[in-house]
């Protein structure tokens, strides 16, 4: 198992090192000079030339990559062409918030996904799987951003539930922080729980079938600790999957939950970026969304080693 | 009859259906059989014939719905288990420990992503009621007990890792660590090649004699069946239709479709000129079953007395050879 983890942590090193060169191509790909967009097209050409330089734009690619990275290590994302301070001050301002609201909504997502799709798969034909079926489907294929405005509109608009802005972050208030944090939490979860819970009822499903439940069957175990320790692990693998690729949201769906709720976090900072050409909050951006995305598959493939023990092998 | 007090299981009259969409499918029909303590039989007949449903259903294991035991009664050690529900303590309590069931597919039948140890040693803890660390040393002495060779390290091991017959070893070391009385062992060398066939049932055979138990064997091969089982049962379409020891079955059948189904099976010591001889036609859909012989429309000796209505299981020579077929007693019919 260990050789299994190191070999896999140093896959994702090199994923990271290919995202990097990635990432930091977006300045060179995008079309146009970054500075004069910036900037604007009638600024002097030496404020120009200045910026250039102050960015090592000038500087030979590879060694504006390796610069790059050294700043990076430092903890210098460079400076924001628009408001004039530290990237990485931005970042440290605005992750917080959509931690505040990804990682609540993350945990809530996995637990009444699985939850509904092993109630489904065990009621599988009875009117509370067709209920929950009816419901989840319902979740995914619904828009994100209609079920955020039909959340607000009823919730605060018309019933004054829940206030339509201003995220209280839990360290002020935690009373606060359930009141504003309700609603985009729930809207950022729905999507992932349908998905997950379609896994698992399908899962289970195919899973209950097999001979080896028979066997556990016919060796006199007892249903409840067939369902949720013999089939449930079996029906996990295909799970970790859709929530590996669900942790990257936490960041990226961020996007659209911060625009709807009005909340100042790293999706909409990200969102502004892209409008005002602000390079360099716009790779800091990406870049932590990256490294979440490559975090987030790491840890999908040690669980899989630690639940199949023939994917390790085969790895390992 | 029999001594009763030797009897271990009786199966009387049980009746499972099925309940589809197109009706009732009467996959086991009025099926009755004995197995004595320490005593191997065996259940033979074409896929679809009910055998396996019929071994379902004694262990209460047949998926509801849409499959449901209609009526009937099976006699484990004196105690009825289909008084029991099929989910209750006292039912499971039977599953693993008093009868325990073998299946065709090892490569399919352990669970792939827990440790042989594991698995045998949950199975030992609950029908044992010992603490993990004894279930799992007692684990060690039933792989040891099967003939598996380093059965400390083959404990950490996972089913991936083993062959199809070390794995059928598995599952039968879990019935020796429980100390089931009954193993049921549907088509249990089906899937394994022939030098591992033999092994298993060599392994099957010592049991019976080490341990007295009893073994009921669900097969297609004949051959396994004149090396091994003391009695035959003979199934067709939901319903045993022949049963006698395995020496009257095999020399001196008397209903067609056994006959068809011995002369269907090779011999070495058959001339060039004889050819196989496949029993014509299909085996019933158990959906549209006749109200007669459900074996009518492939018996070569059908007539028109066929046709009055099921056969009952009769008398038909000493040693308990019992046949279901209107013309058995026609001598003339069955002259070869």
């Amino acid at each position: 198992m260990t050789s299994y983890i190191i070999k896999r942590v140093l896959a994702s090193i090199a994923v990271i090192f290919i995202v990097s060169i990635f990432v930091f191509s977006i300045i060179h790909l995008l079309p146009g000079d970054p500075v004069v967009m910036a900037l604007g097209l009638e600024t002097p050409m030496e404020d120009i030339e200045r910026v250039r330089e102050e960015h090592h734009l000038n500087d030979p690619l590879p060694q504006q990559y390796i610069t790059w990275i050294v700043e990076m290590f430092h903890g210098d994302f460079g400076d924001s062409l628009i408001e004039f301070r530290p990237v990485a001050d931005i970042i440290k301002e605005r992750l917080p918030r959509t931690l505040a609201i990804g990682i609540p909504a993350f945990v809530l997502g996995i637990l009444l996904g699985l939850l509904i799709g092993i109630v489904s798969a065990v009621r599988r034909g009875k009117a509370i799987d067709q209920t929950l079926t009816f419901f989840t489907t319902l979740s995914i294929g619904t828009p994100q951003f209609w079920i955020g405005m039909l959340l607000l509109y009823l919730f605060s608009i018309k019933l004054h539930w829940f206030p339509m802005r201003n995220l209280v972050m839990p360290g002020e208030s935690i009373l606060g922080y359930l009141r504003s944090a309700t609603l985009p939490i729930i809207c950022s979860c729905l999507q992932m729980m349908g998905s997950i819970s379609r896994q698992t009822r399908s899962n289970m499903l195919e899973v209950i079938s097999q001979d080896y439940i028979r066997t556990a069957r016919a060796n006199g175990i007892s249903e409840k600790t067939i369902v949720y320790k013999h089939a449930l692990k079996n029906a996990l693998i295909p799970v970790v999957t859709v929530i590996g690729m669900n942790l990257r949201n936490i960041i990226a769906g961020a996007v659209l939950i911060e625009n709807i709720f009005s909340i100042p976090g790293i999706g909409v900072t990200m969102t502004n970026a892209i409008n005002n050409r602000d390079y360099w909050v716009l790779q800091g951006c990406v870049l932590i969304v990256s490294f979440i995305a490559v975090f987030g598959n790491l840890v999908v493939d040690i669980l899989y080693g630690y639940i199949d023990p023939r994917i390790r092998e085969a790895r390992g | 009859m029999e001594d009763n007090r030797n009897i271990l299981l009786e199966v009387k009259h049980l009746k499972t259906s099925f309940f589809t969409q197109a009706g009732e499918v009467k996959a086991v029909d009025d099926v009755s059989y004995y197995i004595k303590k320490g005593e191997i039989i065996a259940v033979v007949g074409e896929s679809g014939c009910g055998k396996s449903v019929t071994q379902m259903s004694v262990m209460q294991l047949v998926q509801s719905p849409p499959g449901k035991i209609v009526g009937g009664e099976v006699i484990f050690e004196g105690q009825n288990l289909l008084e029991y529900d099929r989910n209750s303590p006292e039912m499971r309590a039977v599953r693993g420990a008093g009868i325990a069931m073998i299946f065709q597919e090892p490569m399919t039948s352990l669970n792939p992503v827990f440790k042989i140890g594991t698995q045998l040693s949950e199975v030992i803890m609950i029908h044992k009621k010992v603490d993990k660390k004894t279930a799992w040393e007692e684990g060690i002495k039933a792989l040891e007990a099967v003939g598996i060779p380093d059965a400390k390290s083959r404990m950490e091991n996972y089913p991936f890792q083993m062959s199809g017959g070390m794995r059928q070893r598995v599952l039968i070391a879990i019935a020796v660590a429980c100390g089931s009385k009954l193993i049921i062992a549907d088509e249990p060398t089906t899937a394994l090649d022939v030098t591992t066939q033999a092994q298993v049932m060599e392994l099957l055979q010592s049991l019976v004699k080490t341990y007295g138990t009893s073994i009921l064997m669900v097969t297609h091969n004949l051959g396994l069946v004149t090396r091994y089982a003391e009695r035959v049962y003979v199934m067709y379409a939901g319903k045993v239709i022949e049963s006698g020891t395995t020496e009257d079955i095999l020399m001196h059948p008397v209903h067609p479709y056994t006959k068809g189904l011995l002369n269907s099976v090779p011999k070495l010591d058959a001339s060039d000129e004889e050819r196989l001889v496949a029993i014509k036609g299909q085996p019933p859909r158990l959906s549209e079953l006749p109200s007669y012989c459900a074996f009518y429309p492939r018996c070569p000796y059908a007539c028109e007395e066929c046709k009055q209505g099921y056969p009952i299981l009769e008398e038909v020579g000493p040693n308990e050879h019992f046949c279901a077929c209107w013309m058995k007693n026609k001598e003339v019919a069955h002259a070869e």
